[in-house]
């Protein structure tokens, strides 16, 4: 059991992370806008549109998803078909959170996995991008370290309660 | 192909039962893989389609289009679009809920959200309705069906998963939106009036607009006019593609928003901004998922089973495609737009593709099959969303009064189906 005291600091900390990471990936939503929008305003009014803009718009791209991810994963928003599933978990309401949020945490350990492989694979072969030149181990371990924090975010979530069950993001 | 239907039970069975959509088609497609291939070549997989895909350039178009949605929303032009709407229809009878169908497909076309669509157009069309005594099966029905129009005309957030899904040309798909979302508002519009004609007290009438507030309110709208002919002309004619247009669309939503007296603090902006970023983030965790999950389908042969039973029952490409918008209508009783794309489209592709059929064309038909999901038992999605925003009307009154248009997508299905042009004129004169 999580005592309150616990649950207290917990909160505090995920505040703190949730309100970072939303700054971080609306600088970087509102960057990637304006970067679009000058690219083809400077391509057809000036003949000069900015020098690897796809490249940056897709590495932001990574970084407003995994970022976005930790935010969703603190508030538990993601998509859930609700038919049954309130019915089931009265039956167990214990047994059936862990069941639900063990899967949702494996899955996200495993993409954090995943994530910090590429990262030291591209680090091993010196990969980097091909118009830019960016190193990807460095892309991929910023996008390794954000999915991480998500994870983080969503065991604060569960310890805290601050993805509540009825408040789910089901369609779009 | 026994592997992929018990795949596919688990999956059902994990949805059904609650588990996140997302983590449990990744879950079951990294299991299923791995079982076939083992863990190791799984692990592979899922890290290189977890970073092609979250890095692919292509699919910034999902949040930026979000984002001018959001803008849209946050710039409060509702009410123009539905008064500007009124001031065109309101002499007919059932003004008001013809207004409501127009305004909720012009509110779509720069919003690209059922959610928001239906909400919107809740707050805004139900006071005015209800004020003139409309009935609630009507007022209701309208709002919730007018919603739908969002999933259809572009820019469509379904309609980018699908051109994903299917490697189709997002902004042809846009293109081809653009007349079945015509024909959809067109329908809707003649469901009202047959609702009215055959029970008049359902709609009494309303006085028309005052002249000063009908001209503010077309004023308002023009803005919004202009920003759709950019997104969607530049697209069309070429001078940018789908995630140029949908930056410059995010742009000038939040012009839009500004000049109207809106995103004025950082905290506005910040509000919105990472609104975009978590809807963002849930969408790309079902891509991830349904794009793992398929890579197990297609190492299971199933798609290639599905082609050998195509042969067998001797199916033509018209029965396949009827035979596949009866699925996805089964499936649209339970799952939302992009759940049926993920689940029905990987299975039905090399079928589909080989038998010759117009993937253009098949993209808005699953699209609008999934659109009748939304208002139908026992989860539609957007009756959900008007009964939160109107907690007085009931709910078995919203049901009752989508009915109507239930008919009418049936209908508009029926001729996307019978007349393809409908979906592929447009984009034809593209290629």
């Amino acid at each position: 059991m999580t005592r309150p005291t616990d649950r207290h600091a917990g909160a505090g900390v995920l505040a703190q992370i949730v309100r970072g990471l939303e700054i971080f990936s609306s600088a970087v939503l509102a960057l990637m806008m304006l970067l679009t929008f000058v690219d083809v305003v400077g391509r057809y009014l000036l003949g000069a549109p900015i020098f690897g803009a796809s490249e940056m718009i897709s590495v932001m791209l990574a970084l407003v998803i995994f970022a976005g991810l930790g935010i969703a994963n603190a508030r538990d928003k993601h998509i859930v078909v609700e038919l049954i599933d309130a019915r089931v978990r009265a039956v167990a309401p214990r047994v059936y959170d862990i069941a639900v949020q063990g899967l949702s945490l494996f899955v996200m350990c495993l993409i954090v996995y995943v994530l910090f492989e590429a990262a030291l694979h591209a680090a091993e072969t010196n990969s980097r991008t091909i118009v830019l030149e960016w190193p990807l181990s460095s892309i991929f371990g910023v996008v390794a370290a954000l999915a991480a924090l998500s994870v983080v975010c969503q065991v604060l979530g569960l310890m805290t309660g601050a993805g509540r069950h009825d408040d789910h993001l089901e369609d779009l | 192909m026994a592997t992929a239907l018990i795949g596919f039970a688990a999956l059902l069975g994990l949805c059904f039962l609650g588990f996140r959509v997302g983590f449990a088609t990744l879950v079951v497609g990294f299991v299923g893989f791995g079982l076939q291939r083992g863990f190791e070549a799984s692990l592979a997989m899922v890290g290189q389609q977890v970073l092609e895909d979250s890095m692919n350039y292509n699919l910034s178009v999902i949040p930026l289009f979000i984002l001018m949605g959001v803008f849209i929303v946050h710039a409060r032009i509702s009410k123009d679009l539905y008064d500007a709407a009124y001031a065109g229809l309101g002499r007919f009878r059932g003004g008001l809920a013809l207004a409501t169908v127009l305004a909720a497909g012009g509110f779509s076309a720069v919003c690209g959200s059922t959610l928001a669509t239906a909400a919107t157009m809740a707050k805004v069309a139900m006071p005015p309705m209800k004020s003139y005594r409309y009935s609630d099966r009507l007022a209701s029905g309208t709002i919730a069906a007018g919603g739908t129009l969002g999933i259809m005309i572009p820019p469509s957030v379904p309609l980018v998963i699908y051109g994903l899904i299917a490697e189709q040309d997002i902004g042809l798909l846009f293109i081809a939106g653009i007349l079945p979302g015509l024909l959809l508002v067109t329908l809707f519009m003649i469901c009202v009036g047959i609702v009215v004609r055959r029970d008049p007290l359902a709609a009494p009438e309303a006085p028309p607009l005052d002249p000063a507030r009908k001209k503010e309110a077309i004023r308002g709208t023009l803005p919004v006019l202009i920003l759709f002919l950019v997104v969607l002309g530049g697209i069309y004619t070429g001078a940018f593609t789908a995630t140029e247009a949908s930056g410059i669309g995010a742009f000038g939503a939040a012009v839009i928003a500004v000049l109207r007296g809106n995103l004025r603090t950082l905290g506005e902006w910040k509000d919105c901004l990472s609104d975009a970023t978590v809807t963002t983030a849930t969408i790309f965790i079902v891509l991830l998922g349904a794009i793992v999950f398929s890579q197990f389908i297609n190492l299971s042969g199933m798609p290639y089973d599905l082609l050998d039973l195509v042969d067998a029952w001797e199916l033509s490409p018209f029965q396949l495609v009827l035979f596949v918008c009866v699925i996805a209508i089964l499936m649209g009783m339970v799952f939302e737009a992009i759940g049926i794309l993920v689940l029905l489209v990987p299975v039905f592709l090399p079928a589909l593709q080989i038998s010759g059929i117009d993937m253009i064309w098949f993209g808005i038909l699953v699209v609008l099959v999934s659109e009748i999901g939304l208002i139908t038992p026992p989860i539609g999605m957007n009756v959900f969303v008007v009964k939160s925003v109107l907690p007085d009307v009931r709910l078995g009154a919203i049901f009752r009064g989508v009915t109507p248009y239930i008919i009418a997508l049936v209908a508009g299905l029926v001729l996307v189906l019978v007349f393809p042009p409908i979906a592929t004129f447009l984009p034809g004169l593209m290629r």
